[in-house]
């Protein structure tokens, strides 16, 4: 892996989708955010992440219907790290292919050691 | 007959007076006895010398001497030539028979009455198998209306044993039983009174027969009167004249009854009410009847008792499915509300804990993310506070009624005041207010700000693209205000605009983030208390409409407490 590792948050929660972007851009992450599955896809190919965090619970495309439409895109696929505040949603993603799951709310240095577990993983992909 | 020779008349004699099997003798004018035969004597136990001369009224019984029977019975045979009938005669030991008479008149060549031929038959024998016959028929006829008479009661019994059988709500049960009951016992009133729960009284549950005006919440203490005693004594009674004790019953009165039957209803040794059978004009009813009443009114009472039994398990059960909802909702709802607590907690431990950690390393932030953070964990906090008295606020709801303190509030300023506070939440949406100048009305200003600021909030929030969000403030009449809030967000799900209402409910559950679904129910009690109205509706062309409509002064204005 080269450069920078990039993240894509996928939250509705605009409050959680800064606090995020200020607590991983002082780790050393370059992070883009979307409100939605929706719009995350339309920025997936320019953003190019190493990987996902991706919040269940949301308007217009939800976790659920992200994963599933993730999952049957061709070509390489980053590992995605759900990040959700309901146990049984962990479950479900789980199910339906997410890599990693962290609860909220989430003390900083969990979610550091799985994003760089993840990181591993998606360099060896890349 | 002609006398053609010589021996003839002596022949005739001898035959006349040997025949053993009628009595065959004569009778002078005036009706007394001439002759006599063997058959007179064995009929009528005189012998000749005894009887001739005697006048003919000695065979008949006193009743008839009275009526003056013989002398009838001669003039008969004299004016019509012969007299023939069959009745009782008297013999000589004053024993009655049977007899067949005939009394024919003899008149010589000129006409003349000369005197009378009396032939008569002793029939009591006969008359007697007869009677026996007929005794015999009526027995049978008797016995075979006893058998019918059974069968129809045991079929009538069939037939509301069936009924009893055939419902188990005891409204449908009553009314069909009652039906049959007072078709089979061919009354005109038909009623059940129940005794009511605390034991004291009957209340009729079910009446068939009496017109629609006829009053039926009447109470009958139990053991006074004539239907309140049949519980206390639990016998049944026969009322066949009802005229005395009518006027002073309005019940009885009005339905007109005359006669009257009653059985008290029970299982075991449990007496729970009474069955009452009734009719307008007077009927005499005998202990039988009371007795097939009784069989009727066990078959009643079996009835109701299965059909309590039945609803007071179809209660429990109800009471038991509504209990597993409740908790299911409630279930439902602490989920929801963990995850909402979690969002604003999420966003406060991740920033707190980042602030402390480049304290801690000693790397410093730019001021202006450091009071982003701040703000961010400001407005974070106050939204868990909201949360917060929002579930507080719920279970003070489930106990009682909001209180509210209202006072005469400048809306126009109330409303400006929220919109300004919600745009400051957001960027992306333009809140655009357009509101009548000074509208006043009575309200309680917190109450109403909290309505005003909920309806923002979920514009906000279900406006997840951003855009225009509109509040309108108009006073269409002096008396009325209307308060309306239009998004162009996602909206309402098609046939849900009254169930956003509900407690709990959440329109969008599984896609958005819909808070703790207490909002609009909130907001709509708030709402209710100032006498008004909030509702909801799909607006065209995408998003959603909330309109508060409320009353400019309370309903306590008259009362000179609120001045709006």
């Amino acid at each position: 892996m080269t450069g920078t590792p990039r993240l894509l948050v996928i939250d509705d929660d605009p409050t959680i989708r800064e606090m995020l972007e200020m607590v991983l851009d002082s780790e050393g992450y370059e992070v883009v955010t979307a409100p939605h599955g929706m719009a995350a896809f339309a920025v997936l190919d320019q953003v190019r992440p190493h990987v996902i965090i991706l919040d269940m619970k949301m308007p217009i495309m939800d976790g659920w219907g992200f994963l599933e439409r993730y999952r049957r895109r061709p070509g390489a696929r980053v590992p995605v790290v759900v990040l959700t505040a309901a146990q049984d949603d962990a479950r479900r993603a789980s199910e339906v292919g997410a890599d990693a799951y962290v609860a909220k709310p989430f003390a900083i240095d969990d979610l550091i050691r799985v994003l760089d577990r993840c990181m591993t993983v998606s360099s060896s992909l890349a | 007959m002609q006398p053609a020779m010589g021996e003839q008349p002596d022949l005739f004699r001898l035959l006349v007076e040997s025949v053993r099997e009628y009595a065959i003798f004569l009778l002078d004018v005036e009706g007394h006895v001439r002759s006599w035969n063997a058959g007179a004597q064995r009929i009528k136990g005189y012998n000749a010398s005894e009887i001739i001369g005697k006048h003919f009224s000695i065979f008949y019984p006193a009743s008839e001497l009275r009526r003056g029977k013989p002398e009838y019975e001669l003039r008969v045979a004299i004016e019509e030539g012969r007299y023939e009938e069959e009745g009782w005669r008297v013999r000589s030991d004053g024993t009655r028979f049977w007899a067949n008479v005939v009394i024919t008149a003899l008149r010589n060549r000129d006409g003349q009455l000369v005197g009378f031929a009396k032939v008569t038959r002793d029939l009591t024998e006969r008359k007697q198998a007869e009677e026996e016959r007929a005794n015999l028929l009526i027995m049978e006829r008797a016995a075979r209306a006893d058998a019918e008479g059974t069968l129809a009661r045991l079929r009538s019994i069939q037939q509301v044993t069936e009924a009893a059988l055939a419902h188990l709500n005891l409204d449908d049960l009553l009314r069909e039983l009652l039906e049959r009951i007072g078709d089979i016992l061919a009354v005109d009133v038909v009623s059940v009174l129940l005794t009511d729960p605390d034991g004291r009284s009957l209340v009729p549950e079910a009446v068939r027969g009496l017109a629609d005006d006829v009053p039926l919440a009447v109470r009958i203490p139990i053991g006074h009167g004539i239907v309140g005693q049949i519980p206390a004594s639990r016998q049944g009674i026969i009322f066949n004249d009802l005229s005395m004790v009518r006027d002073s019953d309005p019940l009885l009165s009005r339905a007109g009854l005359n006669s009257l039957l009653g059985a008290p209803l029970g299982v075991e040794r449990r007496v729970f009410g009474v069955l009452l059978i009734g009719t307008r004009r007077h009927r005499r009813f005998v202990e039988t009847d009371l007795g097939f009443l009784q069989i009727m009114a066990d078959r009643v009472a079996l009835a109701i008792d299965r059909s309590r039994l039945y609803e007071a398990e179809q209660a429990a059960r109800r009471e038991a499915a509504q209990a597993g909802y409740a908790i299911r909702q409630r279930d439902a709802f602490l989920s929801v509300a963990a995850h909402e607590l979690k969002t604003p907690v999420t966003s406060l431990c991740g920033l707190s804990e980042w602030l402390l950690r480049m304290s801690e390393r000693g790397i410093p932030i730019d001021a202006g993310r450091h009071d982003r953070a701040l703000t961010m964990m400001h407005r974070q906090a106050q939204n868990l506070s909201r949360l917060v008295t929002q579930l507080l606020e719920m279970t003070r709801l489930d106990a009682d009624r909001l209180s509210l303190d209202r006072q005469d509030e400048n809306l126009t300023e109330l409303v400006r005041r929220s919109v300004d506070q919600a745009q400051t939440q957001t960027t992306e949406h333009q809140l655009i207010l357009s509101a009548a100048p000074n509208v006043h009305a009575a309200v309680d200003a917190f109450r109403f700000e909290q309505v005003i600021t909920n309806l923002l909030d979920n514009a906000i929030k279900y406006s997840p693209e951003g855009g225009p969000i509109e509040i309108e403030l108009r006073q269409p009449r002096p008396e009325r205000v209307r308060i309306t809030v239009r998004d162009y967000g996602i909206g309402i799900p098609a046939g849900q605009e009254a169930r956003i209402f509900e407690r709990f409910f959440q329109a969008h559950r599984d896609s958005h983030r819909s808070g703790l679904g207490l909002g609009l129910y909130l907001s709509r009690r708030i709402v209710g208390e100032h006498g008004g109205r909030l509702t909801a509706e799909s607006a065209r062309g995408g998003g959603s409409r909330f309109i508060v409509d409320v009353p400019v002064a309370s309903a306590v204005t008259a009362e000179g407490m609120v001045h709006a």
